[in-house]
């Protein structure tokens, strides 16, 4: 009888034990895990479409090609060309680290170092500033922690670590809990209040998710920049020779 | 059935024409596609005070300072994965349509008035082959700019293209130390093992000088005139003649034209370059002066202006220091030990003397940084301070003495010069404004007894794409003996316009 009790009572505890919800995750390991995502093919080259919407509904467009390169333990490499319109086609943008950027200014035929100070500057006169175009890590500028669940998005609140340079000093992500994707941020100044806000709509290309709109809004300005890639390509093995100012300076063919 | 068999053949082969047209256009559908681009330009500058005692340029405020319009076009594109071209071709025309020439009017035979100038120039015609005999090599060949430095916007190692001082002074941003197209190869190697590091060699095929501004023959002629009345005062003689002359300018051969070698890099996340460059001065400097005096006829004297060779070499660096951008450039400037022979006749006597022009060597230098505020928009910051501008040199004191070289002004000594810029945008990049600054401080030891200050704040509006429109005032003011207080009482302000396609 005694021992009957005892295995019923092991029984049980094992049933509990099984049955308990596995530990949360971590604010941190969920921002490595949106890196890790958005950093999981190896390369990519795509079509960008930049629309900006002032206030009064007008439009301007901007179209350029991205190629990227992923790393998994340092700063991706990117090399950005405008295609349109005619006054900024060529003009290149060339990041090799967050403090190694290069421009290239087609109407002078010169390449020039630009410091990272010129992370504040907007894009292109969009409401993206160089900085929201970074290849850093999220999870190498901001600590998180998990303020929110909301049904399946994890609500990330990251703040600014005291060596990075990042313009946002706060910024809180929506994570789906699925596949760690970014669906919408809030972006604060330094004041602590609202600047910008973005919502992303992701797709898996090649069975990589791919952000393949983002709408962010200067809330400030009441102005919003669309970003769609038109279309991307992944694990295309780039070569390293893309990746240098010699690859900035080529006319880009237009597609 | 032959009747029937001469048909078919003629639709078969169109129909396997249209069927493979596309195919083959598709594979050299990238390598053909041309890319033709360019920008329409009118710059217009008028002067904003009354100067009409000014001895070159006598003014009214109103009057126009240069009025131009540019048509420029772009002809870029690929002959293959490997082969590129690219142009650039310039039609300059004057706005000023009334010529003081009668003749001008007239129709010609063609039945046109040349009342409309208009000069055409190819700036850039050149092809590159990438990878050229090895991975990593490129060559471009043709009519080209070979732009070396790192510094943002006055490069002291950058000799390879000459300046263009014709435009230097006439504030058109576009031409504020522009730089003539030259023809020549330019290699370029890139080391496989290392992105950063490359070597580049680039062989010009002839010298080619630096144009020259507006008034320098007249105020050269002039200059050469008081030191003549000085030369003869309360001897009696009739009043005489000076005059400039170019005299025996380099050869057009082929050990003539400028040559350069450069080894750049990245290092600890600094940009780096070592360069040589061999030429020529691109400006006429004094060779050798002649004065003949005559009792009965007056005094002439005569000054032959021609180029000395000159070796720079050359050291740049750039990166960043906590976020702050930063960079330096130094060339130690080698001239030929060149000597300006003074020839003196007077009756049956002739006298010699040699006297040496430049100190050798002598150095030029910039360091400057920029930086954004996060005020706003950015708040942007650029300051740089240089030693030795593109026409200055560091004569020797025998020179200054003797032949009254040297000083401040265009080709004078090597001065010392403060830039600053700030600059702000609005309404997503539509409008920036910017406040210029120049100080020129021909001897430190005395900045505030003899120096010039160059104001520019300026406005840049683009309401729609592919358009700007740029209003600026260039306010000057300082010692008339300096390079830029010359042109104190001669204020402009301008406008410029341009729609890109």
């Amino acid at each position: 009888m005694r021992t009957v009790l005892s295995v019923c009572a092991v029984v049980a505890l094992l049933c509990l034990v099984m049955a308990s919800p596995a530990p949360a995750m971590d604010g941190n390991e969920i921002l490595k895990k949106v890196d890790e995502v958005q950093s999981a093919s190896k390369d990519s080259v795509g079509n960008v479409t930049m629309t900006l919407v002032d206030k009064g509904g007008q439009t301007k467009e901007r179209t350029m090609k991205v190629w990227r390169r992923h790393y998994k333990d340092r700063d991706d490499w990117s090399v950005l060309k405008f295609t349109a319109p005619a006054d900024i086609r060529n003009l290149g943008f060339l990041s090799l680290a967050d403090d190694k950027m290069y421009l290239y200014l087609p109407a002078f035929d010169r390449v020039r170092r630009i410091a990272s100070h010129a992370r504040k500057e907007s894009f292109a006169g969009s409401d993206l500033s160089n900085d929201d175009l970074s290849t850093g890590k999220y999870s190498s500028h901001y600590d998180a922690r998990t303020s929110k669940e909301e049904g399946g998005v994890y609500v990330l609140d990251l703040k600014r670590k005291p060596s990075s340079e990042r313009i946002y000093p706060r910024v809180i992500a929506w994570v789906n809990k699925k596949d760690f994707t970014v669906s919408r941020m809030e972006l604060y100044d330094d004041g602590n209040k609202l600047w910008k806000s973005s919502e992303i709509k992701n797709e898996q290309v090649q069975g990589y998710w791919t952000p393949m709109e983002i709408r962010m809004t200067d809330v400030t300005k009441s102005h919003t920049t669309i970003m769609k890639i038109t279309k991307i390509e992944y694990d295309k093995n780039l070569e390293d020779s893309i990746f240098t100012e010699r690859y900035l300076k080529r006319s880009v063919k237009g597609d | 059935m032959q009747r029937v068999t001469l048909p078919a053949w003629i639709l078969c082969c169109t129909l396997l024409m249209l069927v493979c047209a596309p195919g083959l256009r598709a594979e050299d559908e990238a390598a053909f596609k041309v890319d033709l681009r360019g920008d329409i330009k009118f710059f217009g500058s008028a002067f904003t005070e009354d100067n009409p005692d000014d001895e070159f340029e006598p003014h009214e405020a109103g009057d126009y300072n240069l009025t131009r319009g540019e048509l420029h076009l772009k002809l870029d594109g690929y002959i293959s994965e490997n082969v590129s071209y690219k142009s650039l071709l310039y039609f300059t025309y004057g706005v000023r349509q009334v010529p003081g020439d009668i003749e001008k009017l007239q129709v010609d035979e063609g039945g046109t008035a040349e009342a409309d100038e208009m000069e055409t120039e190819i700036k850039e015609a050149s092809f590159t082959l990438m990878d050229f005999g090895a991975p990593g090599l490129d060559l471009t060949v043709g009519r080209q700019r070979a732009r070396w430095g790192t510094s943002d916007e006055y490069n002291v190692i950058d000799n390879l293209n000459p300046v263009d001082f014709g435009n230097l002074y006439t504030f058109d941003p576009d031409y504020f130390v522009a730089h003539l197209p030259m023809d020549g190869f330019n290699l370029e190697y890139r080391l496989p093992t290392d992105t950063t590091l490359r070597v580049q060699a680039v062989y010009f095929f002839s010298f080619k000088p630096s144009t020259l501004p507006a008034s320098f023959q007249a105020r050269s002629t002039a200059l050469m005139q008081d030191r003549l009345e000085d030369l003869t005062e309360g001897y009696g003689f009739p009043a005489g003649t000076a005059a400039i002359v170019l005299d025996d300018p380099p050869d057009y051969s082929v050990g003539d034209g400028p040559v350069g070698l450069r080894v750049s890099g990245n290092l600890l996340n600094m940009d780096w370059g070592l360069s040589y460059y061999h030429g020529y001065v691109s400006l006429p400097v004094v060779h050798r002066i002649e004065s003949d005096i005559g009792i009965d006829t007056g005094a002439t004297l005569t000054s032959y202006l021609d180029y000395p060779k000159l070796d720079v070499v050359g050291f740049d660096l750039a990166g960043e220091v906590e976020s702050v951008g930063i960079w330096a450039e130094v060339g130690c400037y080698w001239p030929e030990d060149y000597r300006v022979r003074q020839t003196t006749r007077f009756l049956a006597t002739t006298e010699t003397k040699y006297v040496r022009l430049f100190d050798r060597p002598y150095y030029k230098y910039t360091v400057g940084f920029d930086y954004t505020f996060g005020l706003g928009n950015g708040l942007y910051w650029n300051t740089q301070f240089n030693h030795g501008y593109y026409d200055e040199f560091r004569y020797t004191a025998e020179a200054k003495e003797e032949l009254g070289l040297g000083g401040a002004g265009f080709m004078g000594d090597l001065e010392n010069y403060l830039a600053s810029r700030i600059e702000y945008s609005f309404f997503n990049d539509e409008l920036t404004a910017i406040l210029d600054g120049l100080l020129e401080m021909p001897e430190l030891s005395d900045i505030s007894g003899n120096s010039a200050v160059v104001i520019k704040p300026k406005l840049i509006y683009k309401p729609y794409d592919n358009t700007s429109l740029e209003l600026a005032y260039v306010l000057i003011t300082g010692d008339r003996s300096t390079k830029y207080g010359a042109f104190d009482r001669k204020d402009v302000v301008y406008t410029l316009l341009k729609v890109h396609f």
